[in-house]
């Protein structure tokens, strides 16, 4: 007879996220009610559950509290509010004043060769593909290319014809050289030099003749 | 081995990184240092002291060890004694922007209990930073070991090691109540 009304209890107390949000008062004073007058042991059973379920909730209300009183506990929308206005500096800061970093000395050993292999066997710096297992691929993009990238298509997208280097790069040189050299190292574009005239030309497309290194002064 | 030698032994241990990420546990120093590896270590501690490091000794949970037994789980690092200076930190490589983004997404996981979705810190970043720049900048925290998780991060082992995420939080209201006053 009181079955369905304990199962109903049952589920409020499990189903309900928030356990302020269950009438914890009400609920107990039902099943204080019920309790005289159910028969079945089945009843008994539900009704100890519902009882055990109303004391999770109280629980867990009091977990809430203990934490919301604790130091610990900080409210996130204030912390969100105070990390949008603060500046770059006063963020850095903040964690300066409270960081103390790991001090460690690296010699050689295995994970030193294997981030060494990482760096030497990029594409972007031999020009050519190396065979890398694909796990250690993804870690290699992400530190090499992914700021880069766009920034080298951007620039190569400038160079549509032959362009003296020179004036290429002049707007900002030790960045805009900087990027150059990659496309070159890449095989992405070429340089040429005129031995005479010792004028460097960007080419848009890559030589067909052998690589050799280039040494030129930027500023 | 005498003590001294103990010490020295000590301190290659811990400086000298020879696995994937540093620290190392108790029962790798017992085995190398004897069982007074504690004392040894107390001894070093006292010596770095002189230099601004110290050993800093974390629980798996990133809790100090409570007893005796706990020590030989735990992992065992050398650490600045107190916060490096401005020239100290640009001179290991980091930029100002880099750790303004690292005390933005430490704050926000702390301030939402342990927990905060990527996409929410990205927002945050995104606002003081390019937003490539914030994705590079948390894939890297994550590799580094400051955070760990991907669509919801947590704090990472490295932080609960690093920082003292009370006082981040602290200086955090303080200074934007500073600022906002």
């Amino acid at each position: 007879m009181y079955r369905d009304e304990l199962i109903k209890i049952l589920q409020i107390c499990r189903e309900q996220e928030d356990p302020f949000k269950v009438n914890v008062v009400d609920l107990l004073e039902r099943v204080r009610k019920i309790f005289p007058l159910i028969k079945t042991e089945e009843e008994i059973n539900l009704d100890l559950e519902a009882l055990l379920s109303l004391s999770d909730v109280v629980l867990k209300q009091e977990d809430i509290v203990e934490h919301k009183t604790s130091l610990l506990y900080v409210d996130a929308l204030l912390v969100l509010l105070k990390l949008e206005k603060m500046s770059l500096k006063e963020l850095a800061d903040s964690l300066r004043r409270n960081w103390k970093p790991i001090v460690e000395a690296r010699g050689i050993n295995i994970n030193f060769l294997l981030t060494a292999l990482d760096y030497w066997g990029s594409k972007e710096l031999l020009g050519k593909d190396i065979p890398i297992p694909p796990e250690r691929e993804v870690e290699i993009s992400m530190e090499l290319s992914e700021e880069l990238e766009k920034e080298l298509e951007r620039i190569k997208g400038e160079i549509k014809g032959e362009v003296d280097y020179h004036e290429f790069i002049k707007e900002d040189p030790l960045r805009r050289a900087y990027l150059i050299s990659i496309l070159a190292t890449r095989g992405d574009i070429s340089l040429r030099k005129d031995p005479m005239t010792e004028k460097i030309t960007i080419l848009p497309h890559p030589s067909a003749g052998e690589k050799v290194s280039m040494v030129i002064e930027v500023i | 081995m005498d003590i001294q030698d103990k010490i020295k032994r000590a301190a290659h241990i811990l400086m000298l990184r020879s696995h994937s990420k540093p620290g190392v546990k108790g029962w790798e120093l017992r085995r190398a240092l004897g069982d007074d590896y504690i004392r040894v270590i107390e001894l070093l501690d006292k010596e770095l002291s002189d230099i601004g490091f110290k050993v800093a000794i974390k629980t798996e949970s990133g809790e100090e060890p409570s007893s005796k037994d706990d020590y030989d789980d735990s992992f065992f690092y050398v650490t600045f004694k107190s916060p490096p200076d401005w020239p100290e930190i640009r001179g290991s490589g980091w930029r100002i922007d880099e750790l303004a983004a690292l005390a933005v997404a430490i704050s926000l996981i702390a301030g939402r209990g342990g927990k905060a979705k990527y996409e929410e810190i990205l927002d945050v970043l995104a606002k003081k930073i390019p937003e490539r720049r914030a994705r590079a900048l948390i894939t890297r925290f994550i590799k580094q070991g400051y955070i760990s998780g991907e669509e919801e991060l947590e704090l990472g082992w490295r932080t609960l090691v690093e920082v003292d995420v009370k006082g981040l939080l602290k200086a955090i209201i303080g200074s934007s109540k500073q600022s906002t006053s």
